[in-house]
């Protein structure tokens, strides 16, 4: 879609009023319930399991750029990373971050340094445990693996899109006996995952994730906000199931690419270009 | 022997796979006749269908290279296929790569290696745009509207307007067909942001790596891309159909047995759940 | 819209963007700690209204764009020299972690002088390629370019296959009966993906009921019936996730996620 259709302009915009209400609802008092996700319960334990054992921990923001798509994953994976940092301050421990992305090397230096403040200890944040590897996907993939193995980690942290290197991370961290938590919206690589992690956010659990550890106001006022808007789009799904059923292609064309003249919304659907066969 | 199972050294699993792909390879034999997917038919019949089309085939075909020489295995096989299918039917066509430089030259060398054959001329008959970096999306969007503005000059320095196979072509109407070769899920953009960002929406076509294809299957369901590539199978396939066997259908019965020796380790592994639970039930009966 | 300046205007453009840059970079230190998060904020907020304003303001219907869709390309190109800039810190990164290593000769020091030396070695001979074009530089590229990075990479992804093969060893195991149904549903995927196993079930009918039992359109059942609509339902939590966590940034309501505690 390049340009909003009439129908987006009110559905997205109606989509934006919701999520912004509860935010505001919630900063002025109302209490919300955020159900119990085991992956994020497991935190503290991997973190305390380092702390036992005497050795680091590695936690990664994923591959992610600041661009239009991978930025918001990005970002919250740095949220993520930065409460794991906070539990780690609080119980001594040192965390590795290698970075791929170096325009992130600034943000993330400041949000680890605000981390170990709120944990508690400042003094135990080291520069050169936040490192830069490379941008190269592969490259990245085997400085990870090697931290991994040379400094035998106790735990480790996977948030953030990951590509075909998310195996050969999580594969490494299984054969040195790492605690390993992940979560991807990248969601080709969760059964990589699971199959090589303890515990694995699934879908939107991942965006649960900052809200589910610190229980701020804001953010589980935008967690229901896009609950609420998983609801509706659930009604129109049903809706269009229905009505494509009884050949009114209403809801097809509400959600239409291009714009549908509102008197036009019940005529049948054009296949696309290059389409049929 | 459970334990054994289940303790075993993975070097032994990993040299299994290896004489698994290695051997087909060294004593070739003749592989299994290949079913075709209808996802790789589909791919196909749209560049037939938009050849036959005198609407679209005097329109640019842009030839997406979105891969790195890590995935070459499975994307640049997909990718020369593509541009033997668009070449056979003289169509014009761009190479551009947005998500990693090597695609650039890649996806020139491939031209390199097929123009000669087919007749075609730098400048003339198509045009390698180069590598455009920064965020993809913001590229795609801009390049609907503006594809001089966006892209400026092509690998040899030449402004895109200067160019003999670049003339009257301003935007996505100007595209008669998008194919992209991807290593990662860059194929969100050219649905969001391209191939209904004009008169009529774009034929979009797909050729990815193995483990992205699930992640395209929604869109082949939709209709919003008109057909798709699924790995170094979906390439073997491809060169059935073009009646061009090339390395794809040579190292479909590497493949083939690398999948066996997956299944029969999955089936090892669940022999030896079963022999150690027995075990712990025996145990505990006695 | 904007056209390539050549010449003296050229050089006029760059040395008022260098004034221009050095005087909001000296601007920006000068602005004190308590206004700077409001900045920022302020920053985020018009950035990202651009694209909002853009994708929603109505359009011209033989054109197809307002106002501000001819800003689209520029825009694109601003952020990509913003982001070029950022490659100066990655570098910088590099060189103190891995000089720092060789001066105290920490364990593993030897790869990080060949870290360094292969960092310099591509970016001159990139340079030189580029700039001084003839074979020796040419074959100096390559030799980095081709035969280093080109086949580490190809051989750090063809090992994503030997991990594949020791993940499904010891995940796929049949522990519960939603074990049991992934591995039976995984092993018909496997086998209906190549030759050897299409050909198990090359003996029933091509079309008729028994069709449906061929294993290449069991494997089309299962993905595209089934795990494509649960692919679909986690797509749609993580879009509207993603919406949610851009209004917030964009609003800057996320700040009480890092850099402080409380909103």
């Amino acid at each position: 879609m390049d340009h909003a259709t009439p129908f987006a302009r009110v559905f997205l915009l109606g989509l934006f009023a919701v999520i912004v209400g509860m935010v505001l609802w919630a900063q002025s008092g109302k209490r919300f319930f955020i159900r119990r996700i085991p992956g994020l319960s497991a935190i503290d334990e991997a973190v305390g399991r380092s702390a036992e054992m005497g050795r680091p921990m590695l936690a990664s923001f994923g591959l992610g750029g600041l661009n239009a798509q991978e930025g918001v994953i990005t970002l919250q994976a740095l949220a993520i990373v930065s409460d794991v940092a906070e539990a780690a301050a609080r119980f001594g421990n040192r965390v590795i971050v290698p970075v791929r992305i170096p325009a992130l090397m600034p943000v993330a230096e400041e949000a680890l340094r605000e981390a170990y403040t709120r944990g508690g200890r400042p003094e135990a944040f080291q520069l050169d445990d936040l490192m830069f590897l490379s941008d190269r996907q592969f490259a990245y993939a085997a400085g990870v693996s090697g931290l991994i193995n040379r400094e035998k980690v106790a735990s480790i942290f996977l948030f953030g899109t990951f590509f075909a290197e998310a195996l050969i991370i999580a594969e490494n961290g299984n054969r040195v006996g790492a605690v390993q938590v992940a979560g991807t919206p990248s969601t080709t690589q969760v059964p990589f995952f699971i199959a090589a992690c303890d515990y694995v956010l699934i879908g939107d659990e991942f965006y649960a994730a900052t809200a589910y550890l610190t229980r701020q106001p804001t953010l589980l006022g935008a967690i229901v906000g896009q609950d609420i808007g998983k609801a509706v789009l659930l009604f129109f799904i049903l809706l269009g199931v229905v009505l494509t059923a009884l050949n009114v292609p209403l809801v097809v064309n509400l959600f239409a690419d291009q714009a549908v003249p509102w008197a036009e919304m019940l005529r049948p659907v054009a296949p696309a270009a290059g389409a049929g066969g | 022997m459970g334990k054994w199972m289940h303790d075993i050294d993975r070097r032994w699993l990993y040299l299994l796979l290896f004489l698994a792909v290695a051997l087909p390879m060294l004593f070739p034999s003749k592989g299994g006749s290949a079913v075709i997917l209808p996802e790789t038919q589909s791919f196909y019949d749209t560049v037939e269908r938009v050849a036959a089309d005198p609407k679209r085939r005097d329109k640019l075909v842009l030839l997406v290279a979105n891969f790195s020489a890590s995935t070459a295995t499975e994307n640049l096989n997909q990718y020369e296929s593509a541009m033997r299918h668009v070449m056979r039917h003289r169509l014009k066509f761009a190479i551009v790569s947005f998500a990693d430089p090597q695609g650039r030259e890649l996806g020139q060398q491939t031209a390199d290696k097929l123009a000669s054959q087919f007749g075609y001329q730098y400048g003339r008959d198509y045009v390698n745009w180069g590598f455009k970096t920064g965020d993809i999306a913001l590229n795609v969007k801009a390049l609907a509207r503006d594809i001089p503005g966006t892209i400026g000059k092509d690998i040899k320095g030449t402004p895109l307007g200067q160019i003999p196979v670049m003339q009257g072509v301003r935007g996505v109407d100007d595209i008669g067909l998008v194919v992209e070769t991807a290593s990662a899920d860059t194929l969100e953009y050219w649905l969001a942001y391209f191939r209904a960002a004009g008169d009529e929406p774009v034929p979009l076509l797909f050729s990815c790596t193995a483990v992205m294809a699930v992640e395209a299957y929604p869109f082949l369901r939709s209709g919003q891309i008109q057909g798709m590539l699924n790995g170094l199978k979906g390439a073997g396939e491809y060169e059935t159909l073009l009646q061009s066997p090339g390395f794809a259908t040579q190292v479909s019965p590497s493949l083939s047995w690398a999948h066996f020796v997956i299944l029969f380790l999955i089936a090892l592994g669940n022999l030896s759940l079963f022999l150690s639970r027995r075990r712990a039930g025996s145990r505990g009966g006695a | 819209m904007f056209t390539p300046k050549t010449g003296p205007e050229l050089w006029l453009y760059i040395a008022g963007a260098l004034l221009v840059s050095g005087v909001l970079v000296t601007s920006l230190q000068l602005v004190p700690g308590r206004l700077r998060k409001p900045l920022i904020a302020l920053v985020t907020f018009l950035a990202g209204l651009f694209y909002i304003a853009e994708f929603f303001l109505p359009v011209d219907p033989t054109t197809r764009a307002n106002f501000l869709t001819d800003y689209r390309a520029p825009i694109a190109q601003v952020n990509q020299v913003l982001l070029s800039f950022a490659v100066g810190v990655g570098v910088y990164s590099l060189l103190t972690l891995h000089t720092k290593n060789i001066v105290r000769r920490r364990q593993g020091w030897g790869f990080s002088v060949l870290l360094l030396a292969a960092m310099f070695g591509i970016l001159v001979t990139g340079l030189l390629k580029e700039y001084r074009p003839n074979p020796i530089n040419q074959a100096a590229f390559s030799l980095f370019f081709d035969g280093g990075l080109k086949s580490l990479d190809a051989a750090m992804f063809s090992i994503v296959a030997f991990y594949i093969v020791s993940a499904a060893y010891r995940a796929f195991r049949a522990r519960s009966v939603e074990a049991t149904i992934l591995l039976v549903s995984a092993s018909l995927v496997m086998l209906g993906q190549v030759s050897l196993g299409q050909g198990l079930t090359a003996g029933l009918p091509t079309s008729g009921f028994l069709s449906n039992l061929r294993v290449e359109n069991i494997r089309e059942w299962i993905l595209t019936r089934a795990s494509t609509p649960a692919l679909l339902a986690v797509e749609l939590g993580l879009g509207l996730g993603a919406l949610s966590t851009s209004i917030r940034l964009w609003l800057s309501l996320e700040r009480g996620s890092y850099f402080e505690k409380d909103v």
